[in-house]
């Protein structure tokens, strides 16, 4: 009788806790459709894995340690940073640099847009010790698979808290960014309009950009060759015009597939003793802060080029800077036609949110040529 | 142990009191566990890389950006204009 509640008397008030933050995260998913394919796995493997003896994870009973699937999971596919790289091909394969290529200049608003992380490092400090500062300031990147990558060449003891918190702030763009954009900016500059002249983008342009931005970043910081030399594969796939059919597989169902992986193996290391600590809140704290600044990075840098430009740009397009691609793109864009609905701002905030992409994927690299030992 | 004694509703008292009171020491370890440093001075050391870090990415990038304004010149002069089909 007794093996019937026996794992029942290994309840412990940390599993409620954490059965209520999976639920959150399903919730916020199914609900509020905010990152759902990531954010619903989390949530769910979160519950998973908070089970007492749970036999997702490993498992050490009388000694011995009996593997988990998920605990397998992490170390085939996260430890060793296979499933962030492999889903940036599909990442890559997902972008179209048109835009950016079109106008080039644009690039130096997703430079500008990395400031949070790099400050959120000196503020983590204070608190942690250097590696997982920078790990911690790295979620500032809005970017999952670099945050994935960096916490982990780093060794950083918080991973779980540091993924969750950049998967969870990416979804949280349309709320994060508006209010910051508009606390900075006047709503005269948010009316400036910034006409779009297309520009043909030839064929080889296309194919050799992928090419020279990997040689670029992997002599600058070679440490983050792997990361962006899987997304510009993904972009090669796509740009050369005769792997149309993996390109699509890359686009479609290699991402889909390793997103799957991915949420649920993250949340292997959702387990209340990890999780629930004090310093949890204080990384998701400066998590939000990094992004906070990243934003404000880019909008008061186009605000400090509008002091010597005679053609004014709109600054809020420099919010647009970082990683979380097209939503923060989108989000400007739509923040112009509330302003103006004349205002048509796609084209520039989409190409500066793929040179956001590549500035952080940079930026993570530069992290890791600091830090890594 | 909390649970346990709610569940089978047979343990004495002072047992219960005495769970309770593992609990809270076990919380009181959790947070103990999780306490961070208070290194202001860490700031103003690791301003260095906010620098630094800044200078390499803006440079970087600048790169980049004349490496597609030359490629763009360079497309466009070795580019070939082929005689339309009639």
């Amino acid at each position: 009788m007794e093996i019937l509640y026996e794992n029942l008397l290994q309840m412990d008030w940390r599993y409620l806790v954490m059965w209520a933050i999976g639920g959150i995260l399903i919730y916020l998913a199914i609900k509020k459709d905010m990152e759902p394919t990531l954010l619903l796995p989390i949530g769910f493997g979160t519950i998973l894995v908070n089970l007492p003896n749970s036999g997702a994870i490993t498992q050490i009973h009388n000694g011995v340690a009996e593997p988990g699937a998920l605990s397998v999971l992490f170390d085939a596919g996260i430890s060793n940073e296979l499933f962030p790289l492999i889903l940036f091909i599909g990442i890559g394969a997902m972008i179209d640099f048109g835009p950016l290529l079109s106008n080039p200049k644009l690039m130096i608003f997703g430079a500008a847009a990395q400031f949070g992380i790099f400050f959120t490092l000196c503020l983590a400090s204070i608190f942690f010790d250097i590696n997982d500062a920078a790990s911690i300031a790295i979620i500032g990147a809005a970017d999952g698979p670099t945050a994935i990558v960096v916490a982990n060449k780093l060794n950083s003891q918080f991973l779980a808290p540091i993924m969750v918190a950049a998967y969870s702030y990416m979804a949280l763009v349309p709320i994060i960014q508006p209010p910051v954009i508009k606390l900075l900016t006047t709503k005269k500059e948010r009316q400036i309009r910034m006409p779009y002249e297309a520009k043909e983008v030839s064929k080889l342009t296309r194919i050799l950009f992928p090419i020279i931005i990997t040689v670029i970043a992997g002599i600058v910081a070679p440490a983050s060759v792997a990361l962006v030399g899987f997304l510009m594969f993904g972009n090669l796939i796509r740009e050369c015009g005769v792997l149309n059919s993996l390109s699509e597989t890359a686009q479609k169902v290699l991402a889909n597939l390793i997103t799957i992986f991915l949420g649920i193996t993250i949340a292997s290391q959702m387990s209340a003793d990890k999780f629930l600590n004090v310093n949890t809140l204080l990384i998701l704290g400066l998590g939000l802060f990094a992004f906070i600044f990243d934003t404000a990075g880019g909008v008061l840098f186009a605000k400090f080029l509008n002091l010597f430009m005679k053609k004014k740009i709109n600054p809020m397009i420099g919010a647009a800077g970082i990683s979380a691609f097209p939503m923060s793109g989108r989000i400007v864009h739509k923040m112009g036609l509330e302003e103006d609905p004349q205002n048509f701002l796609l084209m520039h905030s989409i190409g500066v949110n793929v040179s956001g992409q590549i500035a952080s994927v940079i930026a993570g690299g530069l992290i890791l040529n600091f830090f890594m030992a | 142990m909390f649970f346990k004694n709610l569940f089978l509703n047979a343990a004495p008292v002072t047992e219960a009191v005495e769970t309770v009171a593992e609990t809270a020491a076990e919380t009181a370890e959790v947070l103990a566990e999780s306490a961070f440093t208070f290194e202001p001075a860490n700031f103003v050391s690791n301003l260095y890389y906010m620098g630094v870090g800044m200078l390499a990415i803006f440079v970087v990038i600048a790169v980049i950006i004349g490496m597609v304004y030359a490629l763009d010149v360079l497309v466009k002069a070795f580019t070939v204009k082929l005689p339309k089909k009639q």
